[in-house]
């Protein structure tokens, strides 16, 4: 009877030594990287996540300098990998380019950022 | 919009707990204690029954309501739409049908009327081995409906055994809870019965019996649950996220004394039929529903709150407790192991006196306990600011390392010197002299680091550089630092994979022409690569021998990344015929300028960039193995890379390097 709690006394001093942190953030890298400059304009921008996502609510977009999207409207979460948001473009002209995206994890957290990249043939 | 959300949750856990209790109690507790009296003439269970059940059906319906409402929370934060337009049949159908949340919600709802439907049946029925086997699958079904919450929350991202390992916990821990905290209402009604003296001293037994148990269950869980979520002390104290666990625990705790009352003293006046027993003995226990009330709402909270693992604690104290000074004395560790085996043995030897009847509090072991905690606290103790367990937001990267190199060189390098080593033109004065960056970074946190470039450190020469510096400048310096002491340890880089001595490969982007833009981290676990800086003229029979044989590189598993040192405007492809193309990558330039920092050789000069150098980078992201300079032979050199390239696709899989930030 007194056995398990004292196992769970000791199991709570070491717990609290225990040193493990993991990074914060949700988006884990993303290609074109964020702030890169490509010579090619990119056939899909694609975003790797830190956890799974729901194909139902997880978004991305592509904007041009004016505001105005340029994306091919086919977000979607990879089938094989429930990590990855793809959406493809067609051939972009020179300049700056913004992604937009947002996602929800499995987990039910909401998650939205952004960042550019150049197109600089 | 949180407060309804957190409230619906709440309301929600209340009501499934309490219908999962009350059929554990009936079932465990109270039909027991009731056959254990055997009065002649004694009615069967059906009484209990009537008291109890309403109790139940009471919570059907609160959790059916709380779980609409949690339901159409959810479809307004996953949409980001309003409430009133979250709930139109189509983002409905989205929820339900297409997420993981919503399918858990389905079976949820199709159990729960289950539920109802048996204990409607069991309110019908009239001969008892009938309501027995009904009550039975009505906790059954009652208790998955309570365990299949574990997959609404935070352990439903979890992956592979870990994430196993979470649902369990939590399925554990939401059981428990049910079978103590939800069967305590319930209780309370059983008591309130005339009759109740006889069966009272019974039933507490029993159920103190039960609620140990369950104790234990909770808090091996809740222990395997805080280690996934908060991983480790500052996000304890640092974060909402652990500081609201830590108000759980200690609502808890105080639950916990009060049942530990409960056991004493008050059970065994109530075999003696003592009024005033009973009615404080209730008193007890509607003081722990009122806690776990208030460790219910908590974990209303909770359940929207960001983990604590996912998150920048922010240390409170100007102090904090650190391995480092066991690594530096052997005293150290023999007092602390020493005075934390006494502690343990106290708190043993406490725990005893509190579990036992009568129990005892044994304050001479408590004091002990604290003085030891106090000395080690004191051992251990270590400089601390708010932001040292602060995690750097930026990759290992070329483009950060040379923001960083940028900032070194217009503030730091005066008196760090070019290469960190202290050696600086201004040497410092009588409160100190500048400090060897590369002896001294590698064992600092990057909060630590983060702390006193921005704010300085008191009583030396070592200013703060925030607000001219920006957060995200410091961290790129922070990371630029790391890269300096890395280099450090890359004099001794030679052209073999053994020993292992692995320093991390930064990161960065690269565009073979024609072809979508790649980056090292895509080839971590599948190509080794082989990164060639150039320089035209000399470096064109190396590249040339590269471009012959791409293809027994490719054989091999490996990438040819060629890079410029200096963006020329000679194409170099054009000075190779046929498959030049497929070595010669676009870069930023930073990827040459960061990486011919590991490039130096020991004991050569220190302004010496050789013109050609190459790196093996193995599928875990580490420099493994360097070339520097053109070799006498083209044949000899490329037998030495596919034999290193070799040796490196036979290694057994290791840890990939990090690619939050270096080490640490």
């Amino acid at each position: 009877m007194m056995r398990p709690l004292l196992r769970a006394v000791t199991a709570l001093s070491a717990a609290t030594m225990a040193s493990f942190a993991l990074a914060h953030g949700f988006l884990d890298r993303a290609l074109p990287a964020a702030n890169s400059v490509v010579h090619t304009s990119p056939p899909q921008i694609r975003l790797w996540f830190t956890q799974r996502l729901e194909p139902a609510f997880s978004r991305l977009r592509v904007l041009d300098r004016s505001g105005r999207q340029v994306d091919s409207g086919d977000s979607a979460v990879d089938r094989a990998d429930p990590k990855l948001v793809v959406v493809s473009v067609p051939k972009l002209a020179a300049g700056r380019y913004r992604v937009t995206w947002r996602v929800v994890s499995v987990d039910t957290h909401v998650s939205e950022g952004r960042f550019t990249f150049d197109v600089a043939p | 919009m949180n407060a309804f959300f957190a409230a619906a949750r709440t309301v929600h856990y209340a009501s499934t707990l309490t219908l999962f209790g009350e059929l554990v109690l009936v079932l465990a507790i109270a039909l027991p204690a009731w056959r254990d009296l055997r009065r002649p003439g004694a009615v069967d269970g059906v009484d209990i029954d009537c008291r109890l059940f309403p109790v139940a059906r009471w919570s059907v319906v609160a959790s059916l309501a709380s779980g609409v409402a949690w339901l159409a929370a959810e479809a307004a934060v996953m949409s980001g739409l309003p409430i009133e337009q979250a709930i139109a049949p189509d983002v409905l159908g989205l929820v339900l049908g297409q997420t993981a949340f919503g399918r858990v919600w389905m079976l949820r709802f199709a159990l729960v009327i289950a539920s109802w439907a048996m204990l409607l049946a069991m309110g019908r029925s009239s001969t008892e081995p009938r309501r027995l086997t009904l009550a039975i699958g009505a906790a059954g079904v009652a208790g998955a409906y309570l365990a299949t919450l574990a997959w609404a929350g935070h352990a439903a991202a979890g992956q592979g055994s870990e994430g196993d390992v979470e649902i369990v916990a939590d399925v554990v821990h939401l059981l428990a809870a049910g079978a103590w905290l939800g069967a305590l209402p319930g209780f309370v009604f059983l008591l309130a019965r005339p009759q109740a003296q006889d069966v009272a001293a019974q039933a507490a037994r029993r159920f103190s019996a039960l609620g140990l148990f369950c104790v234990c269950a909770l808090t091996v869980s809740g222990l395997a649950s805080a280690w996934y979520r908060v991983g480790d002390v500052p996000a304890l104290i640092g974060t909402d996220y652990g500081r609201l666990l830590l108000a759980k625990l200690a609502l808890f705790a105080a639950m916990l004394a009060v049942a530990l009352v409960n056991r004493g003293s008050p059970t065994l006046r109530l075999a003696g039929r003592d009024r005033i027993a009973l009615s404080s003995f209730r008193r007890n226990i509607l003081l722990e529903i009122a806690a776990g009330i208030g460790v219910l709402s908590i974990v209303g909270v909770l359940g929207d709150t960001i983990p604590a693992a996912h998150q920048s604690p922010l240390w409170p104290f100007a102090r904090t407790l650190s391995a480092q000074p066991l690594e530096q004395a052997t005293w150290i560790q023999v007092v602390v192991a020493a005075l934390g085996t006494g502690a343990c043995i106290a708190a043993g030897v406490a725990l005893k006196g509190v579990l036992g009847r009568p129990p005892r509090l044994e304050t001479t072991m408590l004091a002990g306990i604290a003085v030891a905690a106090g000395i080690i606290a004191w051992l251990l103790a270590v400089p601390a600011h708010p932001t040292t367990y602060w995690m750097s937001p930026a990759g290992y990267t070329v483009d950060s390392i040379a923001n960083g190199a940028a900032h070194y060189a217009e503030n730091c390098r005066t008196c760090h010197g070019r290469d960190g080593h202290g050696d600086g033109l201004a040497r410092g004065s009588s409160s100190g002299k500048p400090v060897n960056l590369t002896e001294r970074v590698p064992n600092r946190r990057e909060g630590d680091l983060f702390w006193w470039i921005a704010h300085g450190i008191p009583d030396t020469p070592m200013p703060g550089f925030a607000p001219r510096i920006r957060d995200a400048e410091i961290w790129d310096l922070i990371g630029f630092l790391d890269a300096q002491s890395a280099a450090r340890e890359a004099l001794a880089m030679t052209d073999r994979a053994q020993p292992l001595a692995p320093i991390v490969a930064p990161e960065f982007t690269f565009e073979f022409s024609g072809r979508p833009q790649e980056s090292l981290l895509q080839l971590r676990g599948n190509n080794v690569a082989l990164l060639v800086l150039y320089t035209l003229p000399q470096s064109l029979p190396r590249l040339f021998e590269l471009a012959i044989k791409e293809r027994a590189y490719a054989a091999a598993g490996a990438r040819v990344i060629a890079v410029p040192f200096v963006p020329s405007s000679i194409a170099a492809d054009a000075e190779i015929p046929g498959n030049g193309s497929s070595i010669f990558a676009s870069a930023s330039p930073n990827v040459a300028a960061v990486y011919a920092m590991f490039a130096r050789q020991p004991g050569g000069p220190v302004d010496d960039v050789p013109a050609h150098v190459e790196f093996l980078i193995d599928r875990q992201g580490y420099l493994r193995v360097r070339w520097i300079g053109v070799a006498g032979t083209a044949v000899g050199r490329s037998a030495e890379t596919l034999d290193r390239i070799d040796i490196l696709n036979h290694e057994p899989p290791r840890r990939p390097a990090p690619w939050g930030h270096a080490h640490r």
